[in-house]
């Protein structure tokens, strides 16, 4: 009996997992309480597996949309405008809209940005990604990969402070710690922008969006950090010459 | 006869324009915290379609606050703190469990937002606890995307006896989860 009922739980998840990784709404109902807590496992599972999942141009295109009007847009079923609360957002935005407004959300907003950017694309979804890692490496797959001489010596490096360099197809920051030299990737993780390096506040900058990294890779962005800079792979040879693995 | 030459152009200045600031449209800030906010909840429902949903309920209940033009530290808390009694509603819904029940669960109960990495370090520590055919059942199913029959094939068992098999790695994913 008590294997029937296993059996008869274990289907009822699967449909429920399956659905959840293919991307279709979690389906659950208040008779799956008993495996909530399993349940809540497979989301998070399956939450991990984008690494840094992103919203997609279509759904961001519609978000903009709603944002402009400030009300429920057609696509909205009532539900979901009830469930968020629209009816007295709508009320207090038809009661806010005046002359000293400068968009169509309201005049101080602008300090939040720092420059305009294009819409973000959605990364592709790779169906038999790896695990995610806490801190990628950038590899190149081996039928490009190569080692680039950079020019450098250890000794051309100083201590704590990013050199930028390419290998071919990959942009890199080297830092130097003693003997140690580190590579990271030379671009944002939150949008495809290369950093910059700002002396005065030892941070690397991303130019697109005021968003910074430390020395070591590191989001500065307080709250929901972005993932650190990839590594890249580096060697020194026995004379000193630095080298890194890109395409 | 000097025009035209290139030593001749190269002398005049550039022509620098610079775009203001201020011209940026308050709704691009408003997408860029909201991209935040999507990836946050994404994290913990796992699935694009119910992320689409909490995220816009999230961004029609900031309309107000966005327009009231609070500064960029408070917009972002409000944010956060919408999107975790978003999903404190939306588990609710789903179990039939008042809200305050869910509050206190260890998916939604957080003062701050946790970092990106922070949910993929969570999940790779529960894994770590695991016997290893759960870990296997479960890395392969749902980090590398395999069919629940690919498994199966993989771990040298029957499609019904995966079935099982993930259930129980998932009620023993969520006993890890509970005690850390």
């Amino acid at each position: 009996m008590a294997e029937r009922d296993e059996r008869k739980a274990a289907e009822r998840i699967d449909r429920l997992v399956a659905d959840v990784l293919a991307g279709r709404h979690l389906k659950a109902s208040p008779s799956d309480a008993t495996e909530r807590e399993a349940i809540q496992v497979a989301a998070r599972l399956a939450g991990v597996r984008d690494g840094y999942p992103r919203m997609s141009s279509a759904f961001r295109r519609r978000l903009a949309g709603l944002l402009e009007r400030g009300e429920a847009p057609g696509w909205m079923n009532r539900r979901a405008a009830l469930a968020a609360g629209l009816g007295l957002a709508a009320g207090a935005a038809a009661g806010a809209v005046g002359g000293a407004m400068a968009g169509p959300l309201g005049g101080k907003l602008e300090d939040l940005v720092a420059a305009r950017r294009p819409a973000p694309a959605a990364p592709p979804r790779a169906a038999h990604a790896p695990p995610a890692a806490t801190r990628a490496t950038i590899e190149p797959v081996p039928d490009l990969a190569r080692w680039w001489n950079t020019g450098l010596l250890l000794t051309d490096l100083a201590d704590g402070i990013p050199h930028r360099v390419t290998a071919g197809a990959i942009g890199a920051f080297l830092v130097r710690r003693g003997d140690t030299v580190t590579g990271m990737s030379s671009v944002c993780t939150h949008l495809p922008c290369e950093l910059v390096w700002q002396e005065d506040k030892k941070l690397l900058n991303c130019p697109c969006h005021n968003l910074a990294f430390d020395v070591q890779g590191q989001s500065t962005r307080e709250g929901y950090a972005l993932p650190a800079l990839p590594y890249v792979k580096v060697r020194v040879r026995a004379d000193g010459r630095i080298e890194v693995l890109g395409t | 006869m000097e025009q035209g030459r290139p030593d001749r152009l190269d002398r005049r200045p550039a022509e620098v324009v610079e775009l203001p600031a201020s011209t940026a449209p308050p709704v691009d800030v408003a997408l860029e915290e909201l991209e935040f906010v999507y990836a946050y909840i994404f994290a913990r429902v796992g699935n694009r379609a119910d992320a689409e949903d909490l995220t816009q309920q999230v961004a029609l209940k900031a309309i107000p606050r966005l327009r009231e033009g609070a500064s960029q530290g408070a917009i972002r808390s409000y944010l956060f703190a919408t999107a975790r009694s978003a999903l404190a509603s939306f588990w609710s819904a789903r179990f039939g469990l008042p809200e305050e029940e869910l509050r206190e669960d260890t998916w939604v109960d957080s003062n701050q937002p946790e970092p990106a990495g922070e949910s993929v370090e969570r999940v790779e520590r529960i894994l770590s606890q695991l016997p290893s055919n759960y870990r296997k059942l479960l890395e392969l199913r749902f980090l590398r995307g395999y069919s629940l029959k690919e498994v199966a094939a993989e771990l040298g068992t029957t499609l019904g006896g995966i079935k099982v098999m993930q259930l129980r790695a998932l009620r023993a994913a969520a006993r890890v989860a509970g005690d850390g």
